[in-house]
């Protein structure tokens, strides 16, 4: 899954992650640098969706059918 | 058949002439007896009754009785209690009372020692309220290990409340400033008045079978016992602990306290604190993924650090130019890598530690030939791979021996594996 599928939560669970482990001490130079590398990136990505991020809401109506369907609020 | 034995402060015999010595008590011994048993009997009670004969004594305290057509039972109620009570009681009026019946030995009077009271009405709901509770606590539907765990930064979140309320307001505006990452679906019920706690109970169901999002607030804004009471019905609680999703509980003010509280994943005093018990505040994020940038840097700099004092420690030991070379070439690669590494691709870093990787390998390598001086040797093989282990070898490949003061070049003419124990 590529990471612009991935929810906001599934972001920062990964990055909570690899924060924890760079904690860590027993990670070799080539691979802190490459967790490091990743973890800067999620943080770009979790900026990026707060800072795009447009307040959604959708209202639920009750249909002909007796279900109900998502109507958008302003 | 043995005889039920009668209680000690009656008569064996009730139709004894004559008083028995043993059997006879006194005044303070039966009354004694009469206190413990009432007392016991009825530590905590509810009674329905009229006031009458309200006097409200200079300490504070309020003498007055409680009566129906049959019967009148004199009650008190103390200061201390009677401080909390909401409404003006006065003769005449409807109430229904909480307490224990007290025995007052002097005057042999037994009475009503009221902790609690409330209007008729009232007195109702607080009772069915209070039975409602009993029942379903004692199924286990508050139950603390059947709270489940909000999600830290849910998608999407469900709200059941009024349309127009106030609540619903304040929980969109709280809900954007925070984390307008979070959709919000609204699924609008009355929230009071007649069918809507089946509405309430409903639409957690539709939200439940929709199961598209993460947490579902449920309430409304503050008003009396009465507005609030779609939250004290059996069948929003049990929509409440039915629910797969995660609930919070929202309902009126601080104060209030609702039997959907007490069934919820979690109880919120107010729609507002609610929506902000739900979502993480932006502001409060984008500050800690500023202080993890930093702590990641921080800590990738100590790691080349701690990297470079290691090379350095293997040049400070062996006075060979060779290697003092290569320690050189990588101090300036690790500098070169240290400015990298925050903002460099990915594959360039990697190259580079790889290369470092192999230069520290190679160093070590030399190690052995300090000792070299003592008569041991270093052998390697056709590339001038150190040769660690027999398995590198096989009869006819190509080894170098180095010793303290020179080099054999020779074939192996014969292998022989021994067993490490």
């Amino acid at each position: 899954m590529s990471e612009k599928d991935k929810s906001f939560e599934e972001l920062m669970g990964e990055l909570e992650t690899l924060v924890s482990k760079l904690e860590g001490e027993d990670l070799k130079l080539d691979d802190a640098i490459k967790q490091n590398e990743q973890a800067l990136k999620l943080i770009h990505l979790c900026r990026d969706r707060l800072d795009s991020a447009k307040q959604k809401i959708d209202k639920l109506v009750r249909n002909a059918d007796g279900g109900f369907e998502k109507q958008t609020m302003d | 058949m043995e005889a039920i034995p009668s209680p000690s402060f009656c008569s064996k015999n009730p139709m004894a002439q004559l008083p028995e010595l043993n059997n006879t008590l006194s005044v303070s011994q039966i009354t004694g007896q009469v206190q413990h048993t009432l007392e016991k009997g009825f530590a905590s009670v509810w009674v329905k009754g009229e006031i009458s004969n309200l006097t409200r004594h200079s300490s504070g305290h309020w003498y007055f009785s409680l009566k129906d057509s049959g019967a009148q039972l004199g009650s008190v109620m103390f200061r201390g209690q009677n401080e909390r009570v909401r409404f003006e009681p006065a003769h005449g009026m409807e109430i229904t009372a909480h307490g224990r019946i007290s025995v007052y030995p002097p005057q042999g009077r037994y009475q009503l020692v009221v902790d609690q009271m409330l209007p008729a009405g009232q007195g109702d709901l607080h009772l069915a309220f209070e039975n409602l509770k009993k029942k379903l606590h004692a199924e286990g539907l508050f139950d603390p290990s059947l709270k489940q765990i909000l999600p830290a930064y849910p998608a999407k979140i469900g709200i059941v409340t009024s349309p127009t309320g106030a609540a619903i307001r304040d929980m969109i505006n709280i809900l954007s400033r925070r984390f307008p990452l979070a959709e919000l679906v609204l699924f609008p019920v009355n929230v009071q008045g007649e069918g809507a706690a089946t509405e309430i109970a409903n639409a957690i169901e539709a939200f439940n079978s929709m199961n598209e999002c993460q947490v579902l607030l449920v309430g409304r804004g503050g008003g009396s016992l009465e507005d609030l009471w779609a939250f004290n019905e059996e069948i929003v609680a049990r929509a409440i602990a039915n629910s797969m999703i995660p609930i919070v509980s929202a309902v009126g003010h601080e104060t209030d306290t609702t039997i959907s509280d007490f069934v919820a994943d979690h109880r919120a005093p107010t729609p507002s604190a609610a929506a902000e018990l739900v979502v993480p505040d932006q502001v409060e994020l984008m500050r800690w993924f500023g202080q993890v940038e930093q702590s990641l840097q921080t800590n990738i700099r100590s790691r080349i650090e701690k990297y470079a004092q290691r090379l350095d420690h293997i040049s400070s030991s062996y006075a060979l130019k060779r290697p003092e070379l290569m320690i050189e070439q990588s101090y300036q690669k690790l500098d070169h890598l240290e400015d990298l590494s925050l903002r460099s691709t990915q594959d360039k870093i990697s190259k580079l530690t790889a290369r470092l990787d192999n230069l520290s390998v190679s160093i070590e390598a030399l190690n052995p030939l300090t000792i070299l001086e003592k008569g041991y040797s270093v052998i390697s093989g056709a590339q001038g791979e150190l040769i660690r282990s027999i398995e590198q070898v096989s009869e006819g490949t190509e080894v170098h021996m180095r010793l303290r003061d020179g080099e054999i070049s020779s074939i192996a003419s014969k292998v022989k594996k021994r067993k490490i124990k």
